[in-house]
């Protein structure tokens, strides 16, 4: 049994070798183990080969050898993940497209960009910067993907008004199909990307929050922006969550920023952890202080505005942001006056939102206090406030190994739901706790969902969490039956079974 | 680092690893490329963030402690790119950088004689049975009035040395001797104890320090001169950790000597033919001791000299590829594709002349690129000696 195992182990290895080039091909110990897991809690498996497509083509080649022996695929876009919901299964293959990471067109006519799933953020951002454009930069790291962030529904820098970044899209089926979406599915010899939606439904939508269960994506046109003449952050302090979100209600629905975003005063300290001295590196006291209870001189939330367009348009915007504020009970403050609360927030935020990219290593370094847990809850901004209270009081329950608690909150599509993601850092050694965590973040989905309507924002490797849509969930599962019949992709996460 | 600290006191950090390969490439918007061995394989194995991933998995018993781990952890450079870009890893004790991890991993490989490498094997061999390379010393003359040991100052030079570098030192020499500075040269018996714990020898790195335990509490507190950085960050970084009292190694670089030497006139500038340099960072002496500007400054005070930048430089430089010295001679052909790719980036600025400020940089450029570009290659000191009265 075992010996016939390997040796179709072996004849997959040769079969996908001679299609796509030995070189693009892996199955050494160590590369096998170091796919093996992530920084999130999903549990270590170990794939049979790694995979390093350069093409659609050998994409499609290995799908459709994978499909006929039913071995399982697992796809990284870059391979960042925090979630869990890229880790392979099992003696499954990962396609790992790092190699496939080509911009291959900036249309700055139409405002879209044609990407390969393994351009980088930080690559991509940098060559919109050439051409006076930007993209929706989510809080994720520089070296996190487009692609594999955008498909998530993302909630970076540009999502209250322009709330979705993707456009069209190549897709690879198991059995071999490759097929186009929105306007890149018309045949022309003069194939354009710059359409999603209509005249038929809508494809690039059903493969959106699929997380790579559905098919896989080789090329995909996302939505890119001019930096116009000018770009400011208006700042605005907040002694707490409500007042925030009444400010950002009022200056979204007036159409006035391009984005905003509340932060939580413990997440914008942890943009001060400094390692000046490796030796001993300075963590802020604060960050392990009552997370509803900020010392004196640090506002509660602080509220970015981003204001981008024509000068003389930024001017009045500031005077109305400056007017809804003091209305909301806020108060505008300086940039000046950030650098004496937060130097490291006024750092980072200056290049997230004035040099439209992710700061290089500011956004990354809260990661090194323990392993990362977040939960996210979408709602209409009437119930949101009453969603910060209960879930961070909830949180706070979880003691003191679960520190900081950080969020951050900002409005959906022009205001119509805020999303709200609280996160954690504790022990990553901690199972017991970890456990614990994920149960009351499970607790908390039902009792907002009940209480408020409110929805998850993502998937948690929690097949509950789909199985209860009943009706939707039915539907989805001929969908997947008619895509991939097989159940070969990613089906590690449990979204099908 | 501390010296005794153990793998199993890194899980912690090594599980925060994020995969965000962001440990590969410099500063944003140019994001160059800057790991050798991911430049190479481009796979996220042959990153700094594969490797602490095995040392996750090793830690985890995902894996046992195999020979295929030792080719692959000694083909970091150690050119310590990722050390100045990753600021997850050190964050939790014991705040260790991505390359001490790694070295830990090359320990762990060492104990259980599971070094692939023939060239590193016979090191060890060679260590184990000599304690840090012996009694060599460089073998150059010391002049007379540099053999007194009371002298102020102290010229460290490294004992284990490839041959070819003596040169270096001896420029070194006649440069000290032009600014007149009252020194003693003190020629190190053997190893300083920085390859050794490059190459994860751990167990004879400690037999090593506490042989030297006596000259280290001897030179601590004098101001030490250094020519080599790998050496003079060992010492001031390592060293400390053996001393015994509350006195702190101090140390100095040989170009900062002689920019503060010509900056107060002891030694005054010859008048020469224009030409035009670049400066190419050795790893350690700027991400290991953070100097980037004397050795620009030192070539810039010199009339006639134009300084051109490669695009890769100062915290986003890249390798020359020796490594600490071994891997030129452990993986020979991968260290010259490494010296090569930035040999033609020097060729790229136009410039005549290509400066370094390492004995190995120079070593290991002169042995990659082609003959008759060799005399393209200069260490600092022989274009400075060159250039004073």
């Amino acid at each position: 049994m075992e010996k016939n195992k390997k040796r179709k182990k072996l004849s997959l290895l040769n079969e996908i070798s001679d299609a796509i080039g030995k070189e693009k091909v892996k199955n050494d110990e160590t590369v096998l183990v170091s796919y093996g897991f992530d920084s999130s809690i999903a549990p270590f498996q170990k794939p049979s080969l790694v995979v390093f497509p350069k093409s659609c083509e050998d994409v499609r080649k290995v799908l459709i050898l994978a499909n006929r022996d039913r071995i399982p695929i697992t796809v990284l876009a870059g391979g960042v993940n925090v979630g869990g919901m890229c880790v392979p299964s099992e003696n499954g293959i990962v396609l790992d497209f790092r190699n496939m990471d080509r911009i291959l067109e900036i249309n700055t006519d139409s405002g879209y960009a044609v990407i390969e799933p393994g351009v980088i953020f930080d690559r991509f951002t940098a060559a919109l910067d050439r051409k006076g454009f930007k993209c929706h930069v989510p809080t994720a790291p520089g070296g996190a993907t487009p692609l594999g962030n955008y498909l998530l529904q993302p909630s970076g820098s540009l999502a209250n008004r322009h709330y979705d970044p993707i456009i069209a899209l190549e897709v690879v089926l198991p059995d071999g199909t490759v097929f186009h979406t929105g306007s890149a599915a018309y045949p022309s010899d003069n194939v354009k990307y710059y359409r999603r939606y209509g005249p038929f439904p809508d494809l690039s939508g059903l493969l959106c929050c699929a997380y790579g269960t559905l098919g896989i994506i080789t090329k995909a046109s996302v939505r890119i922006y001019p930096k116009n003449e000018s770009s400011r952050v208006n700042l605005t302090a907040f002694d707490d969550y409500g007042s925030a979100t009444k400010f950002v209600k009022d200056v979204v629905g007036a159409n006035i920023p391009e984005h905003c975003i509340i932060w939580s005063w413990q997440f914008y300290k942890t943009y001060d952890i400094s390692l000046e001295n490796v030796e001993k590196p300075y963590i802020p006291p604060e960050l392990y202080l009552d997370p509803f209870t900020p010392p004196k001189g640090i506002p509660y939330n602080i509220v970015t505005t981003m204001l981008s367009g024509y000068n003389e348009v930024l001017d009045a915007s500031e005077s109305v942001c400056a007017k809804v504020a003091k209305k909301s009970g806020g108060r505008a403050i300086s940039w000046e006056e950030l650098e004496m609360i937060s130097p490291g927030a006024a750092r980072s935020w200056k290049e997230f939102y004035l040099d439209h990219h992710q700061p290089k290593m500011e956004h990354n370094k809260k990661y090194g206090l323990g392993r990362y847990s977040a939960w996210i809850g979408i709602a209409e901004p009437k119930d949101v406030v009453e969603v910060e209270k209960y879930a961070l009081e909830t949180v706070k329950q979880l003691g003191e190994g679960v520190r900081p608690i950080c969020y951050y909150s900002q409005p959906f599509d022009f205001g119509r739901c805020m999303f709200l993601r609280m996160f954690v850092y504790t022990d990553p050694k901690n199972q017991e706790l970890l456990n614990k965590i994920k149960n009351t973040y499970t607790e908390m989905y039902n009792n907002i969902m009940q209480k408020y309507g409110a929805t998850p924002e993502r998937y948690r490797r929690d097949p509950n969490m789909v199985r209860q849509l009943g009706g939707y969930y039915e539907i989805l599962k001929r969908i997947k039956k008619a895509l991939d019949p097989n159940n070969i992709l990613n089906p590690g996460i449990g979204l099908f079974e | 680092m501390k010296l005794n600290t153990q793998i199993d006191e890194v899980a912690r950090s090594a599980s925060l690893c994020l995969k965000c390969n962001m440990c590969t490439y410099g500063e944003w918007p140019e994001n160059y490329p800057l790991c050798p061995l991911y430049i190479r394989d481009k796979i996220y194995t042959s990153s700094p963030g594969g490797l602490i991933y095995l040392v996750r998995a090793l830690l985890e018993n995902k894996m046992e402690y195999t020979s295929d781990l030792s080719n692959l952890s000694y083909l970091c450079i150690n050119c310590r790119a990722c050390d100045d870009i990753c600021e997850i890893i050190p964050i939790p004790a014991p705040h260790v950088r991505p390359t001490e991890i790694i070295r830990l991993l090359r320990h762990e490989l060492v104990k259980r004689s599971l070094i692939s490498n023939d060239f590193i094997k016979k090191m060890h061999e060679m260590v184990k049975k000599e304690g840090g390379f012996g009694k060599q010393q460089i073998d150059i003359k010391i002049p007379e009035n540099m053999k007194n040991e009371d002298s102020k100052d102290i010229l460290f030079i490294e004992g284990q040395y490839p041959k070819g570098q003596e040169q270096i030192y001896e420029v070194a020499l006649k440069v000290l001797q032009k600014i007149g500075l009252d020194v003693y040269v003190y020629r190190n018996e053997g190893s300083c104890g920085a390859d050794l714990y490059d190459l994860g020898f751990f167990n004879e790195l400690k037999i090593l320090l506490e042989k030297k335990s006596e000259l280290i509490n001897k030179i601590v507190g004098k101001n030490v001169i250094f020519i080599d950085p790998h050496t003079q960050e060992f010492v001031l970084k390592y060293w400390q950790q053996c001393v015994k009292t509350d006195k702190k190694m101090k140390g100095k670089h040989l170009s900062e000597i002689i920019l503060e030497a010509l900056k107060g006139s002891k030694i005054k500038a010859k008048k020469m033919e224009k030409v035009i340099v670049s400066y190419h960072d050795p790893c350690v002496l700027g991400r290991g001791l953070g100097i980037y500007d004397t050795p620009r400054n030192l070539v810039s005070f010199f009339e006639g000299v134009t300084l051109l930048e490669m695009k890769r430089n100062r915290r986003n430089s890249y390798c020359c590829g020796a490594g600490d010295g071994t891997r030129g001679k452990a993986f020979p052909e991968f260290s010259e594709w490494v010296a090569q790719e930035r040999f033609e980036e020097f060729k790229e600025t136009g410039a005549d002349i290509l400066i370094t400020a390492c004995p190995y940089c120079k070593e290991m450029f002169q042995r990659a690129v082609p003959t008759k570009e060799k005399t393209k290659v200069q260490d600092l000191f022989e274009f400075v000696n060159e250039r004073i009265e």
